[in-house]
């Protein structure tokens, strides 16, 4: 029936602060950083901080894990360091001028990194197993699809025959497996995780789930071994942890940091801070008034969205350079057709396209002539009498679409148009965009060097059946002038010419306002240059180390040399300001204090009741 | 007769007026219960002048003028977030928002908890099993996962962060509730009331229910905070209302681009302190509150 006595309470809590302090104390200084000599001979440590589904190449589908793929399987034909076609397991190949039948030569020096030659039989096997077996079409059947036949005349010819005209290389992307180790196991089934046989410069050696993946170097890599004995992923559950971990060099390479952690760690001593051209679009997309494959209608999307004078009036309402000043800190470039800048070929207006910008009186304007009244709230109506009342619907995990709508939301005010925010888990906005149950809402997609896949997307032929099953549609709409740019470029085997086709099917998706791209974003990365060095780009001058369409990044890394790594190393340990740690400071003492009060409060209550 | 039940009434009034009086003396005499009670009320005061000490206009992104991240200064004495938003604003109106869905909550779980927890000690035999089993199920189940799924899968909004709270925090109530009842129905007074007639309704509404009220306000004031905290774990997880400003949200916002890392801790300390001593408040109150009215606690 005692209380505590008080004194001891006291002196608890003073103890209990005097640690807190001292542990942020140490916090701050215990930076240890091995010095560059110990750097040869040690893997590249990468933060992974996305998902992984699996490393088997017929079934990945998250970008981190077809990144990583890229290291262990070369396709017959790479992408270079600017996104051009240059040999991968082919040395050369060509087209028939109808474009029907594609060969390929593997020439004999190539070896898996077991030491196993490879030859045009791994390759038939490869394409085949997709072809036959559907439960290994999740990753690549959409490449495959257009392959009638793939024969080997010989070991070191391959030979494609297409259905129909193509223009884009049918050897690129398809990740070519080793038949020797495949074919004993089922693919369907295999993990390949563990010790694997690759063709490209590393190869998986082991993964631990949730925690890390080792690759080592494959000796037989015919551009020559790389430098670094391999890779290593750690993994980070978020971004903020992996920037500790690259300031106290647990890491060497981060990529997708947020504009707020890529300054703090711009002019950091031994850290290279480098904003690479993204290829990902941003962009907000309009419910045109979603149908599905046969024509009926699909979703719940406002039935006045369907007049393309509304939808323009909205980009037009739509600030791209504030968004991209506030929101991405000016780390981008401002949005134009799907083809971001990384692929200069494709990217841009088709001539005669003409670009909506931004002028508030304009879209006004436009909507007083369409004839919307505003209503007595200032809200303008349809021609039923409803409100102009939209939702908008964003992922929660990506706080630049909060930060978007929070713009968004005002400037569509001014126009008389309501907008109603909601963000979600991208599991949802992936569902509801698929069965058109949106108005507005925010979309992207990375894209490949070769556009047909984007564009095949926005065909006729892509929008999905009535449950949102089978092809996948960016936006559900349907135009028959893009489906014969379409196939036009499809079959354009003529470079300059099929990139003004793709062009124009661009600008023709472009001016249907279904789908305005805001920006394209940088991909923040930083790198330990006081222990690695090298690393190449793609595109070289502008573009990303990580998360190429290829393994330049990674491949070409090299540890710094000792005499050069000792004067880089040993600078000031990055840190908070002062007044940060003063703020944290004060707040382990209040909680701290907080603590120690609740704790003894219901110890006392506890006794009370006893 | 007719003037017998009135003055009956009268003087019953008055003996709850002379203990609501006591209640106060005793309250009075707990220091840190009245230190509560005074910054509670500036928090109340501050959450009901937000619209006039700060303008919703002075928050919309597009008409301000402040750059992102701007470190505290006079203009903006907590400086400013991602999108030049001036902190303290936010904080203030975040105020509203998390003061509103803590009463609200607790006011659903409060409801639930005190109807449920009176049918279970009035009600005997296999009503009160079966009664107890679904108190006990809402006890043992994790009420954030609860919150969590019922915040995912019910339409998005205030609201639904409001029951989503208030449905799954009121099992402990309902068991305090209980016992009490328990009690109380063994008193004398009740057996009378019986034995005159009064049926189930009667005995719960007139006897029951005033008896156990002061034991569930002490425990509504310790709910709030629970719920103060559990909004903000909801907003902070992006299950909230993202229209509306609230700490949780703040400190979302503020993980998600990084502002710990970058240094803006005028960005993240500010929420994470102001729930803090939100909490706090509501928790020296109700501890307070909870020793004056708590029967078992009393008479120490």
């Amino acid at each position: 029936m005692s209380r505590t006595p008080s004194t001891p309470r006291w002196r608890r809590a003073a103890a209990v602060c005097v640690a807190a302090l001292l542990s942020v104390g140490t916090l701050s200084l215990g930076t240890a950083r091995p010095s560059a000599a110990e750097v040869a001979g040690e893997n590249v440590k990468v933060a992974l901080t996305s998902d992984i589904d699996t490393f088997n190449p017929f079934l990945a589908i998250l970008a981190t894990s077809t990144g990583i793929l890229r290291f262990q399987y070369e396709p017959l034909v790479a992408w270079g360091t600017d996104n051009e076609p240059v040999p991968g397991l082919a040395s050369e190949w060509s087209a028939t001028p109808d474009a029907t039948t594609w060969t390929f030569t593997i020439p004999e020096d190539r070896l898996w990194s077991d030491g196993q030659p490879i030859t045009a039989e791994d390759v038939v096997w490869t394409f085949e197993q997709i072809q036959q077996n559907e439960a290994l079409q999740a990753a690549n059947g959409g490449l495959v699809e257009n392959v009638e036949a793939i024969t080997a005349p010989d070991p070191q010819t391959v030979e494609i025959q297409l259905a129909s005209p193509q223009a884009s290389n049918p050897g690129a992307e398809v990740p070519v497996v080793p038949k020797h180790v495949w074919q004993d196991v089922d693919p369907a089934e295999y993990a390949n995780d563990t010790d694997t046989v690759g063709s490209g410069p590393f190869t998986i050696a082991s993964y631990t789930s949730g925690q890390s993946v080792e690759l080592k170097a494959n000796p037989h890599f015919w551009r020559g071994a790389p430098k670094v004995p391999g890779l290593t992923y750690v993994v980070y559950r978020n971004t903020d942890a992996a920037v500790q971990g690259l300031r106290t060099g647990e890491i060497d390479v981060l990529s997708g940091l947020t504009p707020a952690q890529f300054q703090s760690l711009e002019g950091q001593p031994g850290i290279t801070t480098s904003s690479g051209a993204g290829r990902r679009y941003t962009a907000m997309a309009i419910n045109p008034g979603a149908l599905d494959k046969d024509g009926n209608p699909l979703g719940d999307g406002h039935p006045a969205l369907q007049d393309p004078v509304l939808r323009t009036a909205i980009f037009t309402a739509i600030d791209k350079n504030q968004l991209l000043e506030t929101v991405l800190q000016g780390l981008g470039e401002p949005g134009k057709t799907e083809m971001p800048t990384v692929y200069p070929m494709y990217h841009g207006f088709a001539p005669g396209t003409e670009e909506v910008t931004f002028d508030p009186a304009a879209a006004n304007a436009m909507l007083d002539e369409a004839g919307y009244e505003r209503g007595p709230d200032g809200i303008r109506l349809d021609e039923d009498g409803e409100p102009l009342r939209f939702r908008l619907m964003g992922r929660n995990s990506d706080p630049t679409h909060q930060q978007m709508a929070d713009f968004i939301q005002p400037w569509l005010a001014d126009i008389g148009i309501d907008v109603e925010v909601s963000m979600v888990t991208p599991n949802q906005v992936n569902d509801d965009s698929t069965l058109g149950r949106y108005d507005l809402y925010f979309t992207g997609w990375g894209i490949g060097p070769d556009p047909d896949f984007q564009l095949s997307i926005n065909t006729c032929a892509s929008r999905p059946a009535a449950d949102g099953s089978g092809a996948t549609s960016e936006n559900n709409w349907c135009s028959p002038e893009f489906d014969e740019l379409y196939a036009a470029q499809h079959a354009e085997l003529d470079p300059q010419r099929r990139a003004e086709l793709v062009k124009e099917a661009f600008s023709v998706l472009y001016e249907a306002s279904v789908n305005n791209p805001i920006w394209y974003a940088d991909t923040l990365e930083a790198y330990r240059s006081d222990r690695f060095t090298g690393f190449t780009k793609q595109p070289e001058e502008t573009g990303v180390i990580t998360g190429q369409n290829g393994y330049w990044g990674l491949y070409t890394a090299e540890p710094v040399a000792t005499a050069e790594g000792g004067a880089a190393a040993g600078g000031e340990p990055g840190g908070l300001p002062a007044g940060a740690w003063v703020g944290i400071a004060a707040a382990v003492v209040v909680v701290g204090a907080l603590a120690v009060y609740l704790v003894s409060r219901r110890r006392g209550a506890a006794d009370e009741r006893e | 007769m007719g003037s017998a039940p009135r003055s009956g009434r009268a003087a019953v009034a008055a003996q709850r007026r002379a203990r609501a009086a006591e209640v106060w003396r005793e309250f009075a005499a707990t220091r840190s219960g009245l230190v509560g009670l005074v910054l509670l009320a500036a928090v109340f005061a501050v959450a009901l002048l937000a619209p006039v000490l700060v303008p919703l206009e002075t928050l919309d992104v597009t008409r301000l003028t402040a750059a992102s991240n701007e470190p505290p200064s006079a203009a903006h004495l907590l400086g400013t977030d991602p999108s030049g938003r001036d902190v303290l604003g936010m904080l203030v109106w975040g105020a509203r928002v998390s003061l509103l869905v803590g009463f609200a909550a607790t006011a659903v779980s409060m409801v639930i908890g005190t109807l449920v927890g009176m049918a279970a000690g009035h009600f005997t035999g296999l009503t009160q099993a079966v009664i107890m089993r679904v108190v006990d199920f809402f006890l043992v189940v994790p009420s954030l996962v609860l919150a969590i799924v019922l915040s995912s899968v019910l339409s998005r909004g205030l609201w639904t962060i409001v029951i989503a709270i208030g449905v799954t925090s009121w099992a402990s109530t309902a068991r305090v509730v209980r016992s009490q009842t328990l009690s109380i129905e063994a008193r004398p007074y009740i057996e009378r009331a019986r034995a005159l007639g009064g049926g189930d309704g009667h005995i719960l509404g007139r006897h029951v229910l005033p008896a156990v009220l002061p034991l569930v306000l002490a425990n509504t004031t310790l709910t709030v905070g629970s719920a103060v905290i559990a909004e903000s774990t909801l907003s902070f997880l992006g299950l909230g209302d993202p229209t509306q400003f609230s700490w949780g949200s703040m400190l979302k916002s503020a993980l998600d681009t990084g502002a710990a890392t970058a240094g803006f801790w005028w960005f993240v300390l500010p929420p994470g302190l102001a729930i803090v001593v939100v909490v706090l408040c509501f928790t020296l109150v109700g501890r307070a509150l909870e020793s004056v009215l708590n029967p078992t606690l009393r008479g120490r």
